[in-house]
């Protein structure tokens, strides 16, 4: 009995009703969106991935730097299994395929990193030559270098020499598991750390592998306290919380986006109220009619409800469906910042539907309350 | 004379408006027998409509009493005369008040969906009801397909299919031109005298009080014989 009330409401303005499902859908697309990078920025990524910690500089984690001594503090920790540190001999963020990046890493940085990989003979030939480099294949793509070339890259890093521009031997190419992070130079820290002027002693960051992974906390606390004070205090983590460090120091995202998000299911709930009161009253001789043929108040009211929840599940559904079609593309297209983390579960997807239902009965809620008003003398004396 | 179905005793229906009030019906006492067909007159404003309304328990009266059937239906609240219109009183209106979007077969299965029907069940009672009216072809036809005669006939099987014992007609032929006016009359009469329904309907027209069995005039509230 319902159904058909709810679709000849829905089906009597068809456009109108399509509008707004399309609204809907929109709404409940970013929604889907915004929140599925959640883990990003909260933290709920679950259990923290211990197999490769990393030693950031705290306040400066693009630019900073951390000197050797360091390294030589981790070596004293127990339970730590491999130790490697990678500097950033170039890097402009704002033109990574023109400038590729130079990063000068440690002898042990493809034990750490083990989603880094390289042919064994090439890094064999890269650790056995101080000028080496090993490039990412997309920077191998971009540049059309191949293995023997010689490669001439200016910097800002002056070298003892004089001069800016750094020359290495590609001896091989990296690839990453999953495909990220593939633009860009490794060279050899020792020759960097030797033929440079500036920043001497010092590297980027330090990363390392525990023993016991559910150490991971435990470890890390225990560095960032001890360097708490120091100028060069530490931020450890893994990929995940570092990603997370770096986003929430640009700004507070999670409010921001929950601010968003707020904004766009606001204005859906006034728009969907008022396209269902709009309905309401143009269909107010319809109602009048299944009154006086013995439609209860109550009856009339949970229908123009049930009406207002078929209009926004039916969008919330197309929504939250979209966002999980489209999910992987957006993944792959934003390299290695998501790197594979952000997720759209089904717990998402409930808490979207519960949304709708909340929102599709507060729109509903005053239209229904009309709709059960609504007297069929008067109705009926007006029409 | 045979028993009473409509029993109306000292009805008034009066409106309050800012100080004043406004009595519309005015102590009104009116008796309806079975299969009886009752035109109802007067000039507009009379009060021919709310007295349609109170009867057919859409409205409820300021004093006296409305039994139908021996049921004290002014008594009853919002529920209960719900409940009671959906299997006692058929409406029929000048605008035929069908919804747009249903097919006539649909508009006529409204009332049945409150039932306990079974879809076979209601299908049959809509087929009867198509049946009777005479558009047992137009079943799958919306209302915008219809023409003015064959909506109004839609209406009147809408009015018919829960078979009750009386269907209450505000103006049935008001929007209508004279050969159709008189077709529907006639379906009226027809469902007066061979379906042993009881027929209460308001009207303008001399010639539609003709073709009842008898009528009453109503002025400011009051009726005339
Ligand atoms: N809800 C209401 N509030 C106030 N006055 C009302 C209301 N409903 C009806 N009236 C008044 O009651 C009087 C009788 O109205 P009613 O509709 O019964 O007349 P009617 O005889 O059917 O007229 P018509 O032939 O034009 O249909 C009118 O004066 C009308 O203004
Ligand atoms: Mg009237």
């Amino acid at each position: 009995m319902y159904w058909i009330l709810v679709k000849a409401g829905v089906i009597r303005k068809r456009i109108r009703s399509l509008l707004t499902m399309l609204s809907v859908v929109i709404a409940f697309f970013l929604y889907g969106l915004l929140h599925s990078a959640d883990p990003l920025f909260s933290g709920a990524a679950g259990e923290i991935n211990a197999e490769r910690m990393i030693i950031m500089p705290k306040h400066d984690m693009m630019f900073g730097r951390l000197p050797q001594s360091h390294i030589n503090y981790l070596e004293s920790l127990e339970g730590i299994a491999n130790i490697a540190w990678l500097d950033v001999l170039s890097m402009d963020i704002n033109s990574m395929t023109e400038n590729i990046p130079i990063f000068a890493i440690s002898k042990d940085y493809f034990k750490v990193m083990d989603r880094f990989e390289a042919l064994p003979e090439e890094k064999e030939a890269f650790f056995s030559n101080r000028r080496g480099a090993l490039a990412g294949k997309a920077a191998a793509d971009i540049k059309g270098w191949k293995v023997g070339d010689l490669v001439s890259i200016p910097t800002f890093s002056e070298k003892n020499d004089g001069s800016n521009v750094w020359e290495f031997v590609i001896e091989g190419i990296y690839t990453t598991n999953p495909a990220a992070d593939e633009l860009g130079i490794m060279v050899r820290n020792e020759y960097v750390e030797e033929a440079r002027i500036a920043n001497k002693g010092t590297v980027s960051m330090i990363m390392f592998n525990l023993d016991d992974p559910s150490k991971a906390d435990e470890v890390s606390n225990i560095i960032d306290n001890n360097y708490k004070n120091s100028a060069y205090a530490t931020f450890t983590g893994n990929e995940i919380t570092l990603s997370q460090k770096m986003l929430s120091d640009i700004g507070d995202i999670k409010l921001i986006i929950t601010a968003i998000i707020s904004a766009v299911f606001f204005t859906l709930l006034l728009v969907t109220a008022n396209t269902m009161s709009q309905s309401v009253r143009e269909r107010t001789s319809d109602l009048a009619i299944l009154k006086s043929l013995g439609y209860k108040d109550g009856q009339i009211f949970i229908s123009i409800l049930l009406e207002s929840n078929f209009i926004i599940l039916i969008g919330a559904s197309l929504g939250l469906m979209l966002t999980l079609i489209t999910m992987p593309f957006i993944d792959q297209a934003s390299g290695g910042l998501t790197g594979g983390i952000i997720v759209f579960d089904f717990y998402q997807v409930i808490r979207g539907i519960l949304i709708g239902v909340l929102m599709a009965s507060l729109a509903g809620i005053l239209p229904a309350y009309q709709a059960y008003k609504l007297k069929v003398v008067d109705a009926l004396a007006k029409g | 004379m045979s028993e009473i179905l409509v029993d109306v005793k000292n009805l008034s229906k009066e409106y309050k408006r800012g100080g004043e009030t406004l009595v519309v019906l005015d102590d009104l006492n009116l008796e309806i027998p079975k299969e009886d067909y009752l035109a109802l007159m007067g000039p507009s404003g009379s009060g021919k409509s709310t007295l349609l309304n109170l009867i057919g328990g859409l409205d409820t009266p300021s004093s006296g009493s409305v039994s139908i059937n021996g049921e004290r239906i002014d008594q009853m609240n919002s529920k209960q005369l719900s409940n009671w219109r959906a299997s006692n009183v058929g409406f029929i209106f000048q605008f035929y008040n069908l919804l747009p979007v249903l097919t006539a077969q649909k508009n006529i299965e409204l009332p049945l969906l409150l039932t306990n029907l079974s879809g076979a069940q209601r299908k049959k009672h809509v087929e009867t009801a198509l049946n009777i009216v005479g558009l047992a072809d137009r079943s799958g036809h919306k209302p915008s397909e219809l023409s003015g005669g064959q909506q109004q006939r839609v209406a009147i099987a809408r009015a018919l299919v829960s078979d009750p014992d009386i269907l209450v007609c505000d103006e049935p032929t008001g929007d209508l031109d004279r050969d159709t006016a008189t077709d529907i009359l006639n379906l009226l009469k027809s469902l007066n005298e061979d379906h042993g329904k009881t027929i209460l309907m308001v009207t303008h027209d001399p010639a539609a009080a003709e073709s009842a069995k008898r009528s009453l005039h109503l002025d400011k509230g009051k009726l005339i014989i």
